[in-house]
């Protein structure tokens, strides 16, 4: 039989939204715990370079994340990272959540579980298709990459991968037209060994049991160009991380939650926060904000 | 008994590798998957103590990448009496590694 805790509030994702939301509960002197499926951070974690988080001119996402994951355990929150859910209950006046390793109850619980890359849509078992430009660009050094997808995203991966030592690189945009900061193209577009492409998709991705090569089609005109390459890292848009909610809870049609302005679902005492909540931006300071109002809200309800 | 855990460097791992019996985790320090992947090893070793938990800082221990084959990270090794009977990239759950530990 697996073991029960007993929390005040249950918060699943540890992104910047659910660990913001844990430091104001944990304040408030209510008993706290962050379950994650990965660890604490988030889209943040891979974030080469922060440069829009008030306090620090740059900063390592991943480092800033550690520092706000200090602040956390240091307020004597429990955070369980790689933790598999099994289901969870939220209807009721207690709500559970039940991981691979343990039975977690709680009266309120806030729900932070961010987004996820969306895979490339050409189906493949080529290994070189990567969404993670810190953890696999070192590979690269001196070898050819496309970058799929011309927003922030896509721009700052590109500049990174470049930084390691990249021989080429070509960045695609479906799109006819980038949507990346004016400040981020200006810089990619100044760089060598840079080919920026816009109304352009992959077609094909050709290669036996190594990648070699892509068909590019450009979908204004018709035309197709091949391009040998080494590695393709994609950065297409993220989607929420809400398939455990199905059925569970109120989603719209793309899967994010409806959340009302005190950041309410549409289960009491089931709060939402972060790139979950349906909204106009997804920043890291949006999300603390949410973080915030999700905790307020949880601690006005608990009090009530 | 506890694992044991033991850092790796491009001037060791030969001779570590000559008897390993055990995890071997290439990763990098500003990896996330590379940082979770630590924690699911820490999980599966809390519950098996006679396993042995290497680890190589890629970016430090470049030759020991080369050499082992590894391309990117996490990667994780798995080492029987010295031999690298399994290779596998990318991020595992604790399950998924408990298995691929014990099918071993």
């Amino acid at each position: 039989m697996k073991p029960t805790y007993e929390f005040d509030i249950i918060i699943l994702g540890g992104g910047i939204a659910g660990m913001t939301a844990a430091i104001y509960a944990a304040r408030a002197n209510l008993k706290t715990v962050i379950i994650e499926k990965e660890v604490c951070g988030g889209l943040v974690n891979s974030t080469f370079q922060v440069e829009n988080f008030p306090s620090w001119i740059s900063i390592n996402g991943m480092e800033l994340m550690e520092k706000v994951l200090e602040q956390v355990e240091h307020l004597g929150v429990t955070v369980e990272q790689v933790a598999e859910f099994v289901k969870m209950e939220l209807k009721g006046d207690l709500k559970s959540v039940e991981t691979e390793d343990g039975l977690y109850t709680g009266k309120v619980v806030i729900l932070s579980t961010g987004r996820q890359p969306i895979p490339l849509e050409i189906d493949t078992d080529l290994e070189q298709i990567h969404y993670c430009s810190i953890c696999d660009g070192t590979a690269y050094k001196d070898k050819r990459v496309l970058v799929v997808g011309g927003g922030n995203s896509g721009f700052d991966e590109a500049l990174y991968l470049l930084s390691l030592g990249i021989r080429d690189l070509t960045l695609i945009e479906v799109a006819d037209r980038y949507f990346a900061s004016a400040a981020a193209q200006e810089m990619l577009a100044s760089k060598d060994r840079v080919t920026l492409l816009k109304s352009t998709r992959i077609k094909t991705i050709n290669g036996e049991g190594r990648l070699e090569s892509v068909l590019l089609e450009n979908v204004a005109t018709g035309m197709t160009e091949k391009l040998d390459v080494d590695g393709i890292f994609v950065f297409t848009g993220q989607k929420p991380n809400t398939e455990i909610l199905q059925g569970i809870i109120e989603l719209d049609s793309d899967g994010y939650i409806p959340a009302t302005p005190d950041l309410s679902t549409s289960l009491p005492g089931v709060y939402a926060a972060g790139d979950v909540v349906r909204k106009a931006y997804l920043q890291i300071t949006t999300a603390m904000s949410d973080g915030t109002i999700a905790a307020l809200s949880s601690e006005k309800f608990l009090r009530r | 008994m506890e694992n044991q855990h033991i850092e790796l460097t491009d001037s060791d791992y030969k001779s570590h590798l000559q008897t390993a019996n055990g995890i071997i985790l290439f990763y990098k320090k500003i990896c996330p998957h590379c940082k979770a992947m630590k924690k699911v090893i820490e999980k599966v070793a809390a519950a098996d103590p006679a396993l042995t938990v290497m680890q190589i800082d890629s970016e430090s221990n470049p030759a020991a990448m080369a050499e082992l084959g590894v391309e990117r990270v996490p990667t994780l090794l798995l080492a029987k009496e010295g031999q690298i009977i399994q290779q596998k990239s990318g991020l595992m759950n604790a399950r998924q590694l408990t298995a691929l530990v014990q099918s071993s």
